[in-house]
């Protein structure tokens, strides 16, 4: 657990060098860009950069971050002003929301279709379960879902609202907003998830202790659940740890193919305002968030494998 | 010098060094048996690879000419697949795409398999303090999810080709770096190392001339499987606006372009641009699997 924080600290350090020390003043890099209309006089940019405590030292600058990062204290948007801090909690429920029911998509796609066709091996549906799996592990979230929002426009003239709304105030609208990125990310993901059970399954499956079990005379559920299920469980999360940091990148591509106010929208917007206190600060929390996940993923291991123990 | 030994027609039997063609030919047909798929992506992608380098010739119109007469022309004979909200025709921007997608996605996976080779065998011979600061600054790189690492370094670096491989090709760093590092970590160990040793080789000649050829089959297959990925990240970045700048044309950018124009775009302008997108990922994703069961058999897909 403890291992978590000096990488968290060299995150911190990897984040502040690309955004302040490489591109020089940050203010510099707003009117450079020719992104923004806005021009700021020399004394203009002298205030900011006082109330932004750029004129202090680097390290004065990095430490002053941390201690903000420390007391949950994010700073404030360059351009509009607004505490970060309120932007993230507005927004990121609705991305927790779309990333948690991809990975509940994709499990419940990812796995069965995983295991059957491990079972069924070289009948029609794992051949056809294959073809599927290739071909979404192929197709990018961000186009699948311009393809929903482009269908469901055309054949239902329905497109997902575009003003946050959060679960506790109206579920309905809310799952709508949701469940589109949901499924464009979740489908990806069920074909990674269905890839690494087949095979981890077929491995298990020509395992000694499965011969044993069958020569037993063990069939059906006693003999899949703890034999085949437990076993192929263990590598598949392992992977959907992995496959996680690629779904936290997807979701601000996916976001933004949708018109979805979540954190990857925020990201996009913050980007293209070069908006670099919001950027850093967003950065630092998609990485927080994946370390987070990693550490649940090696503490799943222990639950469900009773060979694991942490010492 | 390999070489087949022929049997004249008077019973003497001839030494000729066998020819470079011939050699490759067996591999080619060795694969092509081993991995059919493999062998149809990799047709596919040369395929690609020849439209891209000839896109001046192939292509029927200017890619970024805009033509104000013939916006948001559904396909027709004079624009096959339709043309966008300037008027530009989309088989033209799709076929110079590929120029972009291919430049940026191969020259990112050699930049990434570059720096793991060197990193890990050094981090492997070297051992110790040197190995274990390497570890942590690798386990830096790998807490960011690849496509933010990529979209902060393009931030930072500035938009551009080369930047833009610069940060795909970091972001698939630690894969490579771990994966050298696993193989030196066993080959160093092995006989003929020690015996290079105690031939009087210094540590970098053992690691330039024995250790890192070991590397070379692994490499070349983290660079196949990460192929696929560096084309997804091209064309998510570009779909976001932080890749290639306009009006170079992108397959990504193409996407973004019409996102930015409307919510309800015309059908051909998202489906073309996708479409290539998604057969090559699954190309360079199938020609990985089977360059990766015909190099390692044993960890061979059933």
């Amino acid at each position: 657990m403890l291992v978590a924080i000096p990488t968290l600290i060299g995150v911190s350090i990897l984040i502040f060098i690309a955004m302040r020390v490489i591109p020089g003043d940050p203010l510099a890099m707003i009117g450079a860009q020719g992104q923004s209309t806005l021009v700021l006089s020399s004394e203009e940019k002298a205030a900011a950069r006082k109330s932004l405590g750029l004129d202090k030292p680097l390290y004065r600058q990095y430490l002053n971050w941390m201690g903000d990062v420390g007391r949950g204290d994010f700073g404030h948007s360059f351009w509009s002003q607004e505490p970060i801090r309120k932007q993230i909690l507005r927004r990121g429920p609705i991305t927790a929301e779309i990333a948690i029911l991809a990975v509940v998509i994709s499990w419940l796609m990812g796995v069965p279709v995983g295991l059957l066709s491990a079972l069924r091996r070289n009948t029609v549906f794992d051949h056809m379960a294959r073809v599927g799996i290739t071909l979404f592990m192929a197709i990018p979230s961000f186009w699948l879902g311009m393809i929903i929002v482009l269908v469901s426009v055309r054949a239902f003239v329905w497109r997902p609202p575009l003003a946050i709304t959060q679960i506790w105030e109206q579920p309905a609208v809310n799952a709508q907003i949701v469940i589109g990125p949901a499924v464009a990310l979740g489908v990806g993901l069920a074909a990674v998830i269905a890839r690494m059970t087949r095979s981890t399954a077929l491995d298990v499956l020509g395992e000694d202790y499965v011969r044993t079990a069958r020569a037993k005379g063990l069939g059906g559920r006693k003999f899949f659940l703890p034999h085949v299920f437990r076993n192929t469980l263990l590598p598949v999360i392992t992977t959907s740890g992995v496959a996680i940091g690629g779904l936290l990148g997807g979701t601000v591509a996916t976001e933004t193919a949708f018109g979805v106010p979540g954190l990857g929208s925020l990201l996009v917007q913050s980007i293209n305002q070069r908006d670099w206190v919001m950027i850093q600060n967003l950065v630092l929390l998609y990485a927080a968030i994946f370390i987070a996940i990693n550490l649940l993923v090696d503490i799943s291991y222990a639950l469900i494998d009773p060979r694991i123990r942490f010492g | 010098m390999v070489s087949v030994r022929n049997i004249a027609s008077d019973g003497a039997i001839q030494t000729r060094p066998e020819r470079w063609g011939t050699k490759v030919r067996g591999i080619v047909r060795r694969f092509a048996r081993m991995a059919p798929l493999g062998a149809i992506a990799a047709v596919f992608l040369l395929v690609l690879i020849l439209i891209a380098l000839f896109a001046p010739q192939l292509a029927p119109y200017d890619p970024i000419q805009t033509d104000y007469a013939a916006t948001q022309q559904a396909p027709t004979r004079q624009h096959l697949l339709g043309t966008d909200h300037l008027g530009r025709d989309v088989l033209s921007r799709i076929i110079f795409g590929a120029r972009v997608t291919l430049l940026v996605s191969l020259a990112s996976v050699v930049l990434a398999v570059a720096i793991g080779l060197i990193w890990g065998v050094v981090s492997a011979y070297a051992g110790n303090r040197v190995d274990m600061i390497s570890q942590r600054m690798l386990e830096v790189l790998m807490s960011f999810p690849a496509l933010i690492l990529a979209m902060l370094l393009m931030v930072s670096l500035g938009s551009g080709l080369p930047t833009l491989v610069i940060a795909i090709g970091i972001a698939q760093v630690p894969l490579a770096t771990r994966i050298t590092r696993s193989v030196v970590l066993t080959v160093k160990e092995r006989a003929f190392v020690e015996a290079a040793r105690c031939g009087g080789a210094t540590s970098g000649r053992i690691m330039l001339r024995h250790v890192t050829p070991q590397c070379v089959a692994p490499m070349l297959v983290v660079a196949t499987v990460n192929l696929g990925a560096a084309i997804f990240a091209e064309a998510a970045l570009s779909f976001l606006g932080v890749g290639v700048p306009p009006p170079t044309p992108s397959w990504g950018s193409m996407l973004g372009g019409v996102l930015a124009q409307s919510f309800n775009p015309p059908w051909w302008l998202v489906l073309f641009p996708g479409l290539a997108i998604a057969s090559t990922v699954m190309a360079a994703n199938l020609f990985g699997d089977g360059l990766r069961d015909f190099l390692d058999p044993r960890v061979r897909q059933r």
